[in-house]
């Protein structure tokens, strides 16, 4: 007899809501440090300026003793070019002003095609020679930056400028992870793949499993470190694409390096598709199709994946650590061969790999996981 | 005790009540790490694919199909006994037995399923019965008139829902059971219907392509060329580069294949993104196999017309191209040891002007390797 419904959805948010919140403050008790490590944007350029009464470059050449006078009292402004769109975090401006006094600064940005964002304000009791700082919340990449300077006591003018963005991956295996775009669950984490040149995540929407560059995975919401994964040189081999006859040795097994089989794992499991879920225990790997193009009989299609990001990530590592030999894939009540074998991996990765399963599993938790692998 | 301070410990013993109930939802009847089989108790293992199937790791106290099989049919006696109807844990409990896997699939369980489906279930607990339908129960019996019901509840259910979750679900398994011919019919519908992504209604063509007949993957062909979705090329690519599957369609499927993978090769974009050079090593390979057997020629002249090695050659395919010792075999083939030696150059060069990518030196180290190995052949 089916029950009542009218509770459910909301119910269910709060379980969801307070289990993330616990199972998140149990990941910190392991003690983790997220501080976003900023890299300062070198070189910057000034562009135009409301007026000049000496050059807006000044304010780029790195020395406080040199300034940019607009040669004017308030409303004035500058912009700084970045030289292409990059993921602000934060912008430092060393004043230049007489008298001291009230100031306020309105600070844009705007992105190589043109599309203006508000970066923030600055407002408060400055004196000269005083660093002000504007974090920048997550927004869309920008190129150049605007400062407007709408009110103070003394012409505007300042000394220095840095703008400043967060660490980039280098390498295909590197893992970037980010607040949880959700609000009050951020520090739950949301996690991707770099392979060298765009994120692949899953993510709750009708495409779940996406590659979007780093910008864009960077302005959903606060991003962390990326990780730089201590992943050692080794061979997997394995069918890594969508078809896979099902016979084993077939030549869709290929031998790929460590790194490379983890970027491959990733293209098979975009191509097989996948659904969303927030629910640990509905997680499915994807499975690719396994057939005979002579045997209609033995045909088994591709099946989709069921994934959280964290579980996205614990899918492609654990693909490069199973037992030498076949690994077997069950499926039509019998058993395929997808045999996958690695060969040459230290000791440390199958420790790294097995902790990674073990504990509590959530991004944040698998992230520091990450981090610590032992070469 | 005051009124704020009675306020406060209710507040208080509330909320710890609620952390627990949260915790057992989130982590304890799902904790993802807990692998150990359980009778009971509550606890459900890690699913079952990341165990038995293509991902998971070694080192790990995994269940035994039994186990799980037991586990599975425990919990759909304790939906059937209490959650029908529930939407948020009805449909997390078929959800679960669908990761686990091995629920019998026998025609009392397979006619209780189509009957839950057809009442008055949840939406949410309809997508997760469909799923199981079409992932497990279909797959996990070799009658042929139990795969037929559920292939007929897949596909009246994609054809006469009008809610798109339902759809979406319906129509993504179906298309999964292989080709039948209302497919094209019931994705159409459900993209008209924003059921399914373009991207799903294009790739779930693609990932039909094996199991159709010849004259409906030529459709399937021609429907993608139009779609010109680039997802459904990659899922295209990722099936012909396996040479099995590219050599058992007919001539006349090859050909359309191959005239349409000639007209549609991925962008490797500007930088070195490894998956994008997955994508093109696919479609290279593809495209070999599929213009050496229609032309007769042997894939070494394939090879050299694909690769065109002129002073414009994109080092990038160069080494995409040599990266994998079957493919360098044929490009060694290809080339006399001159233009060999140009390409050692450019994969050379393009390693130098990447000083600080050590993804990028290991693939040049790699593709000089392959090819410094011909060259003393």
């Amino acid at each position: 007899m089916p029950k009542p419904r009218f509770a459910a959805g909301w119910l269910r948010h709060v379980r969801l809501l307070i289990g993330l919140k616990l199972a998140m403050l149990l990941a910190l008790w392991s003690g983790a440090s997220f501080a976003q490590t900023l890299v300062e944007i070198r070189p910057i350029t000034a562009g135009n300026a409301s007026g000049a009464l000496s050059s807006p470059q000044y304010m780029v050449d790195g020395d406080p003793n040199t300034l940019w006078n607009s040669g004017g009292p308030p409303t004035q402004w500058i912009d700084i070019d970045l030289q292409r769109d990059r993921q602000v975090m934060q912008i430092h401006l060393l004043t230049a002003q007489a008298p001291n006094g009230p100031t306020n600064h309105n600070v844009y940005g705007r992105t190589q095609a043109g599309q203006w964002v508000g970066l923030g304000i600055l407002s408060g009791y400055t004196s000269d020679n005083q660093w002000l700082t504007l974090e920048v919340p997550p927004s869309i990449p920008i190129r150049y930056v605007i400062v407007q300077t709408t009110g103070g006591p003394s012409w505007v003018a300042w000394r220095e400028i840095k703008v400043f963005e967060g660490l980039q991956p280098h390498q295909r295996g590197d893992v970037v992870g980010r607040d949880l775009a959700f609000t009050g669950l951020g520090s739950i984490g949301h996690l991707g793949l770099w392979d060298g040149q765009q994120v692949f995540e899953v993510l709750n929407e009708p495409t779940v499993v996406q590659a979007n560059t780093y910008d864009n995975f960077a302005a959903r919401s606060k991003t962390w470190d990326p990780i730089y994964t201590k992943i050692p040189s080794f061979s997997v081999r394995t069918c890594f694409i969508k078809f896979c006859f099902w016979r084993t040795n077939s030549s869709d097994r290929v031998l790929l390096e460590s790194r490379r089989a983890i970027a491959a794992r990733a293209e098979q499991i975009r191509a097989i598709g996948a659904t969303y879920t927030l629910i640990p225990a509905k997680v499915q790997y994807a499975l690719p199709e396994m057939s005979d193009p002579a045997d209609r009989t033995a045909f088994k299609p591709a099946v989709q994946g069921v994934y959280r990001s964290d579980a996205y990530i614990l899918d492609i590592f654990g693909f490069t650590n199973v037992p030498n030999g076949p690994y077997w894939m069950w499926y039509m009540g019998t058993n395929f061969p997808v045999e996958r074998v690695v060969t040459g991996d230290p000791p440390s990765w199958a420790t790294n790999i097995k902790n990674l399963h073990q504990g509590v599993i959530l991004p944040l938790a698998i992230y520091q996981k990450i981090k610590a692998f032992t070469p | 005790m005051t009124f704020k301070k009675k306020w406060w410990v209710a507040a208080t013993v509330a909320a710890v009540c609620l952390v627990a109930i949260g915790c057992y939802v989130l982590l304890g009847r799902g904790m993802p790490s807990d692998n150990k089989a359980k009778n009971g108790g509550g606890a459900t293992q890690r699913p079952s694919s990341s165990v038995s199937g293509f991902g998971g790791a070694s080192g790990l106290d995994l269940p035994t199909q039994a186990q799980r099989s037991a586990e599975s049919s425990r919990l759909w006696a304790e939906y059937r006994a209490s959650k029908v109807g529930n939407a948020s844990a009805g449909s997390e409990i078929i959800g679960t037995i669908a990761a686990i896997g091995f629920l019998s699939s026998t025609r009392a369980s397979v006619d209780e399923v189509l009957s839950l489906l057809k009442s008055n279930v949840s939406k949410e607990e309809k997508v997760e019965l469909l799923r199981l339908l079409g992932r497990n129960l279909y797959w996990d019996t070799k009658d042929p008139s139990i795969r037929a019901d559920i292939a007929r509840a897949l596909s009246a259910t994609a054809l006469e829902f009008d809610d798109k979750d339902v759809v979406n679900a319906a129509t993504l398994v179906y298309t999964r059971l292989g080709y039948f011919p209302n497919s094209l019919a019931i994705l159409d519908r459900a993209y008209k219907l924003d059921a399914i992504s373009r991207q799903d209604h294009y790739g779930e063509m693609a990932h039909m392509l094996m199991s159709a007949p010849s004259m409906d993957q030529l459709v399937l062909l021609r429907n993608m060329e139009d779609g010109k979705n680039d997802f459904s090329r990659d899922v295209l690519v990722g099936t012909l580069a396996n040479k099995n599957a590219a050599l058992s369609l007919s001539p006349e499927v090859q050909a359309a294949a191959a005239t349409l993978l000639a007209k549609w090769e991925p962008d490797l974009g500007t930088g070195f993104g490894t998956v994008s050079a997955i994508i093109w090593e696919h479609w290279l390979d593809a495209s070999v196999t599929l213009n050496a057997k229609l032309s007769g020629e042997p894939e070494r002249a394939t090879m050299a017309k694909l690769l065109k090695v002129d002073e414009t050659a994109d080092p990038r395919k160069l080494i995409i191209a040599l990266w994998n010792e079957p493919s360098a075999e044929v490009v060694r083939a290809a080339f006399d040891r001159g233009t060999l030696a140009k390409i050692d150059a450019k994969v050379a060069a393009y390693g130098v002007s990447n000083p600080h990518r050590g993804d990028i030196q290991e693939d040049v180290q790699t593709a000089r390797r392959n090819l410094a190995s011909v060259k003393q052949k």
